[in-house]
């Protein structure tokens, strides 16, 4: 059996409808109980209760990166294998990574005066973040620009393949250059890690947010079907209203 | 809580970065549900008018 077949609108409304609803419930569950346990960790003997910021910055974070990567995988699946669900996922998704990457810019900076003194440095990871925002606006702005869907579609998904590149700096960029901005925190080799403390709770905020990502961008991506399936239902009734015009006439 | 505000110099920016992204996911969560219903309202809509043709 292919996996082409979920690409099948109807066939991904089918397998999506009883999941949306349990994955907001988890959403939330997890996000209450992640959100409770970050705020009441003792204070970091560096950071102080600056720390519990990162419950938020790190996830969101992640998913910045990680849902331009999956934009622009469903991107190019749509333009190699012009499947219509592909696309509409891709534009589903568009605003909930500008969501998540706006929430790393603002948490950042915010951790960052405190921390380093300062709101806001060019640095490489930063600025690749930044550009990555842009990118994702543009993406936005251009599929809403463009009247004809297919067209919106392709021109789109080509400006999200060549965004790539930032968002693939705004993961790599502290292994390439010297930033101010740290490397990965998250290691598991043992006398590097984060303790525990911090570590765990912010697993449950990572899998909060996933969770939350999952659930918007089902109920995003079904809502572009919904309407596309609206926009085909009236094209159709107006063309039978012509013919029937047209037949009434001659 | 009201101590910790009071005392914490860190808690005005945690405070900061907890409500912006309160404010940015919450407006998003807000906006994808309510499109999700008018779009639920447009397909039967357009399926009540192609049924009536």
């Amino acid at each position: 059996m292919s996996i082409w077949r979920y690409a099948n609108p109807a066939e991904f409304m089918r397998l999506t409808g009883w999941l949306v609803g349990p994955l907001w419930a988890v959403a939330g569950l997890v996000l209450v109980v992640g959100l409770v346990w970050s705020l009441s960790v003792p204070p970091d003997y560096q950071q102080g209760t600056t720390v519990k910021i990162l419950f938020i910055h790190v996830p969101a974070a992640l998913l910045a990166i990680n849902t331009y990567a999956l934009m622009a995988l469903a991107s190019a699946i749509g333009l190699i294998r012009r499947h219509p669900v592909s696309f509409l996922v891709a534009k589903a998704a568009a605003p909930i990574g500008a969501a998540f990457t706006l929430v790393a810019l603002i948490t950042g900076a915010v951790w960052g005066q405190p921390m380093w003194g300062t709101w806001w440095v060019w640095d490489a990871r930063l600025t690749a973040v930044l550009i990555m925002f842009f990118f994702y606006l543009g993406y936005m702005a251009l599929w809403a620009a463009i009247e004809e869907p297919e067209k919106a579609a392709e021109l789109s998904g080509v400006l999200c393949l060549v965004g790539v590149i930032f968002a693939f700096l705004s993961r790599y960029a502290v292994n390439f250059w010297a930033t101010l901005h740290q490397g990965a925190s998250l290691t598991v080799q043992e006398g590097q890690r984060v303790d525990d403390t911090y570590r765990l709770p912010l697993y449950l905020m990572m899998l909060g947010c996933y969770l939350l990502f999952a659930a918007l961008l089902l109920t995003r991506a079904r809502t572009e079907i919904r309407l596309r399936r609206a926009r085909a239902l009236r094209q159709r009734s107006a063309a039978l209203a012509e013919a029937a015009q047209e037949g009434a006439t001659a | 809580m009201i101590a910790w505000l009071t005392e914490d110099p860190h808690a005005p920016y945690v405070l900061t970065a907890y409500g912006a992204t309160a404010a940015v996911l919450g407006a998003l969560i807000l906006f994808s549900l309510r499109a999700n219903a008018r779009a639920r309202r447009e397909v039967a809509e357009a399926e009540r008018e192609a049924g009536r043709q």
